[in-house]
């Protein structure tokens, strides 16, 4: 007989309360790890998106507009429609020191309640596919060839399958590709390419989607790249000079998004604060009454020869057992949960998830696990010293 | 030899009130001896034998066991005095319901010396058969009868051969035929040497012991 078998005897004879206490653990440890998961794969999946989207730089009309609307614009697609720069603005970004390539985008009136797309509005956007580089890498996903004429690739709110051929307007498209969900303007937008364009454009009658008063040869936004070695800012600044253009760095729509997604991170931390508090009180509670219901059983240990240091442990050992098992069932049914609820997820909250890599859950579970059994120390400390203080005399009268 | 010198034990109540549980005690147990202390229910028997076992810290005076002033050690040395010293039978049930016979009586040889728990469940499968136990080692608590009960008490008590064994009320509850048999096993375990305290309301078991005192209102008379 050892202090370890005791523990053992006691977390096995007391199976009901052993499970609560591991279940309120476990679901404090499932939380923890769960929302860390979603945000980070939330995080990795904008990020990605950012990146994929290539451009450091994106030139929009200078027209009074304030630069955080038309930040916003980029990320929703709206408000931009209708603003024009000459096409020639591109030649002349494209010269500029420290610009490595450039490619012009136009942004044609949104089309409401398309029935193949389930967001309200549906942007249109037509891309050069020779100059490219911010479409064509999502594009690579989805279709191993360039964007034919009267072909078309979706965002992630198409409701249709690529092969269906939809009517934008009055034209007629075949849908090639569907992309992954970024959470940004993308997912709500159709692409076709420049050529498209032009030939909608040459064709008789009137159009809905094309702007009458669209000058010839107009852009809507330049997409740049900056050179290795030069400076974002430098370069953006530079710009200013090449006509009533506004530059918007790629960094601020990050930061763009972050804030964005700042209701969220509240929501999940402040529940997980609740659950903090509650699985603490809980717990504290439920060891306060395996104190209380065991006081007869400390007034022998004492009696026996047991100090208050042992009781203290034999407590504090019985306590912690259950906390680790708790911690790990829970982090085990976290992971479990959130690739189970990835995809669910993903079209719910209308944005690319990624997980972190096999390490990088693996450290993520172990941060868990500490973090766990730290927010759950002052229920298990507080019940086992009131154990170890507990008169011996007094605990075998009082019951 | 256990020596109480002007004991008193207060406890409080509520509204700073206090009871008297034993007032100004002197008492001098030698080796050897059985001595069964009786009085009513109330009247400090069990406040006695905290008070010597260093269960209770009495409100003044002083308790020796061996010629050590108990409340002078502290916490871990007292703890382990009690171990080494002390079996103590409790009037109300004491074994842990999760245990199983044997490793209930295995108990406090968890604070004995690694040596000496090397042969712990010998000890206790030994302290058994003292009692007539030896065919429930297996048995958990909740399948004892009161009188099974108490004997596997007494075994935890005598499992490491303490020179005192204090009984509180071991009689309690018991028909007088499990009665008989516990007291015919304290005797035995009287004869081999230990100083057993007995406290008890029932003056049928005077009789048990090699000398007798009353007790009334917290205070000893012979």
């Amino acid at each position: 007989m050892n202090l370890l078998r005791l523990v053992s005897q006691s977390i096995r004879g007391r199976r009901l309360r052993s499970g609560l206490v591991i279940a309120f653990i476990g679901l404090l440890a499932a939380l923890i790890l769960s929302s860390t998961l979603v945000l980070r794969g939330i995080e990795s999946g904008l990020r990605k998106g950012m990146e994929k989207l290539g451009a450091d730089l994106i030139i929009v009309p200078y027209h009074g507009l304030e630069p955080i609307t038309a930040k916003g614009a980029l990320l929703t697609g709206d408000l931009v429609t209708g603003y024009w720069m000459r096409a020639d603005n591109l030649e002349k970004v494209a010269k500029l020191e420290g610009v490595e390539r450039v490619s012009p985008q136009i942004y044609l009136q949104p089309v409401k309640g398309a029935p193949f797309c389930s967001a309200e509005q549906l942007h249109i956007v037509a891309f050069d596919p020779e100059t490219d580089f911010t479409i064509q890498p999502w594009l690579k996903e989805r279709l191993d060839r360039p964007l034919g004429l009267w072909e078309a690739i979706g965002g992630g709110s198409m409701t249709v399958s690529p092969g269906t051929r939809i009517t934008l307007d009055s034209y007629q498209l075949d849908l090639v590709g569907k992309l992954h969900p970024t959470g940004m303007w993308l997912d709500t937008t159709i692409f076709f390419s420049l050529g498209t364009f032009k030939t909608m454009r040459m064709l008789p009658g009137s159009s809905s989607i094309i702007p009458p008063d669209m000058p010839a040869n107009a852009i809507s936004a330049i997409v740049a790249k900056v050179k290795k070695g030069y400076s974002i800012d430098d370069v953006a600044t530079a710009m200013l000079a090449v006509g009533p253009v506004w530059p918007i760095r790629s960094t601020e729509l990050m930061r763009l998004l972050a804030a964005q997604r700042a209701g969220l991170l509240k929501m999940l931390f402040m529940s997980l604060g609740i659950t903090w508090l509650l699985a603490v009180a809980l717990t504290a509670l439920i060891f306060t009454m395996m104190v209380n219901e065991r006081r007869r059983e400390i007034g022998m240990l004492r009696a026996v020869g047991a100090s208050r240091n042992f009781v203290l442990g034999l407590f504090l050992t019985e306590s912690s057992s259950l906390a680790v098992g708790g911690a790990m069932i829970g982090i085990i049914v976290g992971a479990i949960a959130v690739y189970t609820i990835k995809s669910w997820l993903t079209s719910t909250l209308e944005v690319e998830f990624l997980l972190p890599s096999l390490i990088g859950i693996l450290v993520l579970m172990v941060i868990t696990f500490a973090a766990a059994l730290i927010v759950t120390l002052p229920a298990l400390l507080y019940p086992a010293i009131r154990a170890s203080r507990i008169d011996p005399a007094e605990a075998m009268r009082e019951v | 030899m256990i020596e109480l010198q002007d004991t008193t034990k207060k406890y409080k109540l509520r509204r700073q009130r206090e009871v008297i549980a034993l007032d100004n005690v002197s008492l001098k147990i030698s080796p050897g001896e059985f001595l069964v202390v009786t009085g009513r229910s109330g009247c400090g028997k069990t406040t006695l034998l905290y008070l010597i076992a260093g269960l209770a810290r009495p409100t003044s005076g002083k308790v020796f066991i061996e010629g050590t002033d108990i409340w002078q050690l502290n916490d871990r040395r007292l703890s382990a005095l009690r171990k080494e010293k002390i079996g103590f039978m409790f009037q109300v049930p004491s074994l842990i319901p999760v245990l199983n016979v044997v490793e209930n009586v295995m108990v406090p040889t968890m604070f004995t010396g690694p040596e000496k728990r090397l042969d712990a469940y010998d000890r206790a499968k030994k302290a058994l058969m003292d009692v007539g136990l030896s065919h429930k080692m297996e048995a958990f608590p909740r399948h004892l009868s009161a009188g099974e009960e108490k004997r596997v008490v007494i075994a935890r008590a005598i499992v490491d051969n303490p020179p005192f064994l204090l009984a509180d009320e071991p009689t309690a509850n018991l028909d007088e035929l499990t009665e008989n048999e516990v007291m015919a096993l304290l005797q035995s375990i009287h004869k081999g040497g230990t100083t057993i305290v007995l406290v008890t309301h029932h003056p049928s078991l005077i009789g048990y012991g090699t000398r007798h005192l009353t007790m009334s209102d917290g205070k000893l008379t012979g």
